[in-house]
């Protein structure tokens, strides 16, 4: 670890959320010896007159005095949650030889045809909202009935989430066992539908240890809700294809430990790791990925640049993006919370103590609204960047009263509205996100977990899966040795350094807290094959071209020369319709000539296929020029020339920076197979027409 | 933008025009006369545009206009994909059914209704048995069909002479631009800035374009070969084309009768 690094680490503690009214950390430092008192629940006069202080000046609470009552035991909230998550349930995960959570014999977790998919519905969701909102994901619904059979399930009215359950009641209602997970029981993927005022965070955390969750909350925009079930569907049904592309964003605030702890000991490893298809110990990369360099620090993680990875520019929108920044947040009962608390928070802030301005930070709003993020999926190391509950847990771990934090619990506004345009999923962070979740007490780096993560991705595999062999895994392990570790420190004080105390709080917590915005079951709709053979020139970029007058020439009419039709006596000049007769004879012969002579053409042009792929920005202006013969402003952007016997030049599109432009290529290649499969049908059907007239007119000459 | 539409352009300028529904006989396209900008909304009042004089001969463009929401928009190009698909098992189902037409059959219990209007044609055909005055109904409708094959024909025959320009806009904002020739060159032109979702929009609807053309051909294949095959049995002197228009109404209405048969299919209870 760098000594700057550890000078960071070995100071206060950083966390990664900062307030928009004050340009201040939302949490302010804290010593690891304080945090320590807090984590044991047995703080000092100060450690409260700083919390009152705080939270007076951030949301002018005036009567929280009253309501912080002293501490009188010491007995932590931790304990009873741990209880609540069943530790057996946790120890079992933490040392099971298995990755995943399922019963012998269910078969491979990725596929719902073995471990099965379910929803469940709030009970206190009002029946019609419940029946809007089901109408609406309907289309995932049938897909997802297909794939599972009797193994799909939808929890509502009597199987509904009720307020107020916990997992192991809710489990014990609907006679569901702990353990491991049996998808006859229930379902191994399980999308919870609401908000988390009606089916609460901790409930997803502890559904989440041995299934795989993810929660759809677009309140009442039931168009949301339709869109999204039609972005999955789409992705699965292979209509999208995204290049194998994933992308990192780490500002580097000036004088700010925490993002250059993320930057340097989270995501340049990280990064480090996934270029590297098939390391040692990890999983491997079925595919090769484009993996780009990290935008990072000065002149890279800028508001701008978040804007075209997050849709703004098609060409620089990766499948995957990874962020790591501080999360933005507010004040409960500001009227920004709802809409931006958890916004990302990028370079442009110049760091602690400046002034937060609204084009500091990248909020759902910024996001274009024409972007079409369809299939992509992101993961926000923010705090704050998945959702923000009700109650602060960190202030009722320490003081046992839970101070509101927000006015509601709710999800994040930029995951929904990511979702809300194409991408499949998000993973973020409930409440705030801690540095020690990626760094050892020894200041070592461990980013194993997000490798595991990324990785699992990667591979196509559901993004539920992704989070279980990670994120759960480590909750579990970590929950399972702190119920432990706290147990001991009751009899034995100095069996643990406050560093290490600190250290298993946070990463606990920290690890809890990753949730899945999205189906748990959706996956990258990565293209499985390699790209076609390039052959020749590799980049023909901004060449101006003239799409259509020249690639389309209208077709010559040539003189007809077929079959000579004979006039003859027929049964229709005994309905006075001699006229009509020998006009549609002859519109038939013409036709059949036309068709002879398209056919005559084609079998010249037969002998290549070509296939152009332009862009511009002005594609209206493209139409007209069509329309009135002039020639057009359009760029070639990729050129496949498939000859009759086989083959292929192939012209691919280049971006000016990155290399070449995936999106462009993956779409001209489906393009060309279509074009091949199209001719041959059209030509067939052609020749097929064309014969049959023929036959016609011999016959009738 | 919230309603789709699904427009093409060009075909319906043709002299007889008029003899044939406004729509594709596949139910899948509006055709529409009015040469509008391009990518311009047709507007309902358009109708009378007509080109001028000494231009050029408008081509054909199949103008997909699809609402902002990508799952709506999606789902209605699924719907006509999947509208195309089964016009062309229809019309697989009209040929069987011509090819199974017996003579003998006529006017028998079981007999169909399409195929026993076309039974009773081909018979008064054959035998002259009835004879239509010009101002008579039943020539009056025979007119009408001939005009119609007319037009009919001339569509097709404009089809071919052309390429297929697709125009995609989402929600009104352009998308993309296909031209596809026959000998099925491609050249497509991207708006800069488009998603892949909307990339995969267009690809549908110059998927649905090229199915529409598929079908069409595929319709008059199955007329014209009805229609010889027909002359042979019944023994019509040059009754391959007198037989046209009665095959293509008898085509007509096996799609009508079939599609009814799914709506009766689909309704509730």
């Amino acid at each position: 670890m760098p000594d700057d690094l550890k000078a960071y680490f070995e100071g206060d503690l950083v966390f990664n959320g900062i307030n928009a009214i004050t340009g201040e950390y939302g949490q302010p430092p804290l010593s690891s010896e304080k945090l320590a008192r807090l984590v044991r629940g047995a703080p000092l006069p100060q450690d409260y007159r700083d919390f009152v202080e705080r939270q007076r000046k951030l949301a002018d609470l005036a009567q929280v005095d009253d309501r912080l009552q002293p501490v009188t035991d010491a007995q932590s909230d931790l304990r009873v949650r741990l209880e609540e998550a069943r530790l057996s349930e946790l120890r079992f995960k933490a040392q099971s030889p298995t990755a995943w959570p399922t019963i012998p014999g269910a078969g491979d977790p990725a596929d719902i045809a073995n471990v099965g998919w379910g929803a469940i519905f709030p009970a206190e969701m009002h029946p019609n909202v419940r029946e809007e909102i089901k109408e609406a994901l309907q289309p995932l619904f049938d897909m997802r009935r297909e794939r599972a059979g009797d193994l799909f399930r939808i929890y509502e009215g009597g199987s509904a989430y009720r307020s107020g359950e916990r997992k192991g009641q809710f489990f014990e209602r609907l006679g569901v066992g702990p353990g491991l997970a049996d998808p006859r029981e229930m379902p191994f993927y399980l999308l919870l539908v609401g908000t988390p005022e009606e089916i609460p965070y901790s409930f997803q955390y502890q559904l989440d240890l041995m299934r795989a969750v993810g929660r759809l909350d677009f309140g009442s925009d039931i168009e949301a809700y339709q869109d999204y079930a039609w972005s999955v569907v789409a992705a699965e049904s292979g209509d999208i294809v995204l290049p194998r592309q994933v992308a990192f964003f780490a500002p580097t605030n000036h004088g700010d430990k925490a993002t250059q702890l993320s930057a340097q000991v989270l995501v340049q490893p990280l990064y480090e790791n996934l270029v590297v298809a098939a390391p040692d110990f990890d999983i491997a990369l079925d595919h090769d990925w484009d993996v780009l360099a990290p935008f990072m620090g000065e002149g890279e993680a800028t508001h701008d640049q978040l804007q075209r990875l997050l849709g703004g520019d098609s060409a620089q929108t990766p499948a995957l993006l990874f962020t790591a920044s501080h999360g933005i947040e507010f004040p409960p009962n500001h009227r920004a919370q709802l809409q931006q608390q958890g916004a990302l928070l990028c370079q442009d802030w110049p760091g602690p103590g400046s002034d937060v301005l609204r084009n500091h930070y990248f909020a759902a709003e910024d996001v274009d609204t024409s972007a079409d993020l369809t299939g992509m999926m992101a993961f926000f190391f923010a705090c704050y960047g998945a959702g923000t509950p009700q109650l602060d847990q960190f202030s009722s771990q320490a003081f046992k009263v839970r101070e509101k934090i927000a006015p509601r619990s709710f999800t994040a506004a930029l995951p929904q509205q990511l979702l809300k345009q194409g991408a499949l999923a998000v993973i973020g962070h409930v409440e705030r996100a801690w540095g020690y979740s990626f760094i050892s007490p020894q200041g070592r780096g461990e980013n194993q977990a997000f490798i595991t993560a990324m990785r699992t991705l990667m591979n196509g595999h559901p993004i539920g899966m992704a989070t279980d062999s990670s994120f759960d895994m480590r909750y579990a392990e970590l929950s399972s040795d702190l119920s432990a570790d706290l147990e001991e420190l009751k009899w034995n004080p100095s069996y643990l350094s406050d560093y290490e105390l600190v250290y298993r709080w946070t990463a606990n917590n920290d690890a809890r807290s990753y949730i899945v915005i999205g189906d748990p079951a959706a996956r990258l709709p990565i293209a499985e094959r390699e790209p076609a053979p390039i052959l020749e020139t590799k980049v023909r970029q901004e060449v101006p071209a003239t799409p259509v007058v020249e690639a389309v020439p209208e077709f010559v009419l040539q003189p007809a020369a077929l079959v000579p039709v004979v006039q003859s006596d027929h049964a229709a000049i005994g309905y006075g319709l001699e006229d009509q007769f020998e006009k549609l004879k002859a519109s038939l012969k013409s036709f059949t000539d036309q068709l002879a002579t398209s056919l005559g053409n084609a079998a010249e042009d037969i002998i290549t296929l070509d296939v152009r792929t332009y862009s511009t920005a002005d594609i209206a202006a493209v139409a007209e020029a069509l329309d009135s013969r002039r020639e057009a402003s359009a760029t070639l952007r990729a050129l496949t020339r498939v000859a009759f016997d086989g083959d292929l030049q192939v012209y691919v599109p280049e971006k000016s920076d990155r290399g070449v432009d995936s999106a462009l290529w993956s779409i001209h290649k489906a393009m060309v197979e279509e074009a091949q499969e199209s001719r041959a049908n059209f030509l067939a059907t052609m020749a097929d027409l064309a014969a049959r007239l023929l036959d016609s007119l011999r016959i009738g000459s | 933008m919230t309603v789709s539409r699904f427009t093409l352009t060009g075909l319906s300028v043709l002299e007889g025009a008029a003899a044939l529904p406004a729509d594709d006989l596949l139910g899948i396209w509006e055709l529409n006369a009015s040469q509008t900008t391009a990518f311009a909304a047709v507007a309902e009042d358009a109708a009378a545009t007509s080109s001028p004089a000494g231009a050029v001969e408008p081509g054909l463009i199949w103008r997909v206009e699809l609402p902002a929401s990508r799952g709506e928009a999606k789902s209605e190009l699924e719907a006509r994909l999947a509208a195309a698909r089964v016009r062309q098992a229809y019309l697989e189902a009209a040929e069987k059914r011509l090819s199974d037409l017996q003579m003998g059959l006529v006017y028998s219990a079981q007999t169909a209704d399409a195929e026993s209007a076309l039974l009773a044609e081909v018979m008064a055909l054959r035998g002259s048995a009835v004879a239509y005055g010009a101002g008579d109904a039943g020539a009056i409708s025979l007119l009408h069909l001939y005009e119609q094959c007319e037009a009919l024909v001339a569509r097709f025959r404009r089809l071919v002479q052309h390429y297929a320009r697709v125009e995609t806009s989402v929600g009104g904002q352009p998308v993309a631009l296909t031209i596809v020739d026959w000998s099925g060159d491609h050249s497509v032109t991207w708006q800069d800035g488009i998603g892949p979702l909307d990339m995969a929009l267009h690809m549908d609807s110059v998927r649905l374009v090229l199915a529409t053309r598929q079908a069409w051909l595929r319709l008059i294949s199955v007329v014209a070969s009805g229609a010889l095959s027909l002359s042979v049995k019944a023994s019509v002197p040059g009754g391959q084309f007198l037989l046209f228009p009665a095959v293509y109404r008898f085509v007509r209405d096996v799609l009508a009768e079939l599609e009814q048969v799914q709506v009766n299919q689909e309704a509730p209870g």
